[in-house]
């Protein structure tokens, strides 16, 4: 039995092998599920958002490519754009998917805590959100992947084709801005 | 940044969202949906003159209306007329599996691999099915990956015992070092044990999940590992008989000094910036706000895209969630060149033709109308030369002037020598 790592993935993915999409999602689904999260600050529309990110991967298949031994990297960065054109949309429709989200089947299975507590996640999500968006784009960027999704430097420098040094930089800023910002928030 | 919530889809949620990822994979491929270029509007004027002829200087898609501005590069003009190539069914599946990536969309990996599975499968049969009753005859997959040391390839071929329904597998995993070649002895489920074989370094048998794996290290660090199932479970249900072949005849074909992953002769490196740069500055049309997307490798060997995307369409990154970009350029090996004039899939295209610049011939591919995600998408066009080092290729839509992709694909900086 050969245990393949994710440049074999990669490679299994490019020649449109769907066994291996399957192994993707199976190996990534929760990462993913929990960067959209992260993104639209809701665990509803995050699982919409998962399942169209994983339709865009195999869309793209063609470029997959794992960095420093992973496809993490990959997969986030085209997650990323489905995450944007995602909360475009959710914007508009804000208020009331809060609602809708309250009597889909899944919501319904939970008690009464277990949905305060997914809001209560919601509720704090949206407020780092907030807080986030006001850094400028690259910040913002290397911020989330670092310090909310776990990518290395490494992975992060080479994902985005530029320096470690400029990565680490550019999250050092990021992490004081964000300090700074959410002290204002709490004044 | 403390406290951010994670969850995990509970598994009914997961299952529901693998089945429906699967089966909308599944739709694709049979309908070719994500491949079928769109229409393209009548972007080529036909000509007669003693056999069918296109103009030269054409868009893709916007006829002969050429795109302003000034020009890096422009069109070397060609005595030759060109050819147009009749639209024809591409057998799908095996038959175009080695096809460039250009064409298909397939890796080159695979390509470059199969022959040297093909070479490690008769190796086996030597061993294990010397009458040649057993053994599939004909690689078609392939597993490996890079664990750190180099190459791990492999590939699992189907068994099959005359008089029986089932299929059982053997699977080969050839590496530099033991981590790439799968065995778990670690793992709770499997059991292994050292053994004795001539001329090995080392050699183990594990058991797992009802199959035995033989592994061999040999002297030259090249590791070994031979997989047996009654059961291959990726393709069948039911079991056959027959594949517990003895341990002598697994670990000599194991130890076969002729199961070695070959090094990778790459051809010489492409600066990725400039092909971007360049593709940037000449294939987008003066007015179209593009960026390159940047999230790939600085330098190309082997394989390699630039994607230029449309920024008011909000693409930054090279991928939207549907829309096709406006142009990727592919770079890749020119491993196994095909005659072009087969090329021209008539569920991709509307019409091709093989244009002659000073001796060298240039695939233009003309898409034909389609709908993405329920929507009319743009054409989606495509230009290709099998040069002597990469196969350059433009896939782009209709805003793309064609004389400019052709002299692209032509530039000679994208066929380095040595």
């Amino acid at each position: 039995m050969v245990t393949e790592n994710d440049s074999g993935l990669a490679e299994r993915l490019r020649r449109g092998d769907h066994e291996a999409m399957a192994e993707l999602f199976g190996r990534y689904a929760d990462p993913v599920y929990n960067f959209c999260f992260r993104r639209v600050a809701s665990w509803n529309l995050a699982e919409d958002v998962m399942s169209q990110a994983f339709l865009e991967v195999w869309r793209v298949r063609e470029r997959a490519v794992a960095y420093d031994g992973s496809l993490m990297p990959w997969l986030y960065t085209v997650t990323e754009n489905v995450c944007r054109n995602a909360t475009r949309g959710a914007r508009r429709q804000n208020a009331l998917a809060g609602r809708l989200q309250l009597v889909r089947l899944e919501d319904v299975e939970d008690h009464a805590e277990g949905v305060a507590r997914r809001l209560d996640e919601e509720r704090r999500m949206s407020e780092l959100l907030v807080a986030v968006d006001r850094l400028g784009r690259k910040d913002r960027q290397i911020l989330m992947l670092i310090a909310w999704d776990g990518l290395s430097y490494l992975q992060v420098a080479q994902a985005l084709d530029i320096p470690v040094g400029t990565v680490r930089s550019r999250l050092s800023r990021a992490r004081k801005r964000v300090a700074a910002l959410i002290g204002e928030g709490e004044k | 940044m403390t406290g951010i919530p994670e969850r995990s889809l509970r598994p009914h949620v997961k299952a529901r969202r693998e089945a429906e990822l699967m089966q909308a994979i599944s739709q694709e491929s049979r309908t070719k949906k994500w491949m079928v270029p769109v229409a393209a509007a009548a972007a080529v004027a036909v000509v007669a003159t003693g056999g069918v002829v296109v103009a030269q200087r054409t868009s893709l898609l916007s006829g002969d209306k050429q795109i302003a501005g000034p020009l890096e590069m422009s069109a070397k003009p060609s005595p030759v007329p060109d050819r147009v190539v009749a639209p024809v069914k591409v057998p799908g599946g095996d038959a175009t599996g080695l096809w460039p990536a250009a064409f298909n969309g397939h890796g080159v990996a695979w390509a470059r691999d199969i022959p040297v599975l093909q070479k490690y499968r008769d190796v086996l049969a030597e061993y294990l099915d010397p009458a040649g009753e057993h053994l599939e005859k004909t690689v078609s997959n392939m597993q490996g990956g890079d664990a750190g040391r180099g190459r791990t390839i492999g590939t699992k071929l189907g068994w099959t015992v005359e008089g029986e329904d089932g299929l059982g597998m053997v699977q080969l995993a050839v590496g530099p070092g033991w981590e790439g070649v799968g065995l778990l002895c670690d793992d709770p489920g499997w059991s292994c044990e050292d053994l004795n074989h001539p001329g090995a370094k080392v050699a183990r048998v594990a058991t797992h999940d009802g199959a035995r794996t033989y592994a061999v290290e040999r002297s030259d660090g090249t590791v070994v590992a031979i997989t047996l199932d009654s059961l291959f479970g990726n393709n069948s249900t039911i079991p056959v008989s027959g594949v517990d072949l003895g341990e002598k005849e697994v670990m000599a074909a194991a130890a076969d000094p002729r199961l070695v992953v070959p090094e990778l002769d790459l051809p010489p490196e492409v600066d990725a910036k400039e092909l971007g740069r360049t593709a940037l500055k000449a294939l987008v049309p003066p007015g179209i706000p593009a960026k390159w997307y940047d999230g790939m490798p600085t330098r190309f060997n082997h394989e390699g895209y630039v994607v230029l995307t449309d920024v008011k369409k909000d693409m930054a990154n090279g991928s939207s969630s549907g829309e096709p970009g406006l142009v990727d350029v592919r770079l890749e090996e020119t491993l196994n060149p095909i005659q072009m004039d087969k090329a021209c899939r008539r569920a991709d295209y509307k019409r091709c033709v093989i244009r002659t610049v000073e001796g060298d011939e240039v695939f233009i591919g003309l898409g034909k109308k389609r709908r993405w995600m329920g929507k009319p998408a743009d054409p989606v066009n495509l230009v290709v030369f099998q040069g002597p080092v990469y196969t350059v290729s433009v896939y782009g839509d209709g805003a793309i002037p064609v004389d400019r992709a052709v002299d692209f694909v032509l530039d000679q900086r994208w066929q380095p020598q040595g």
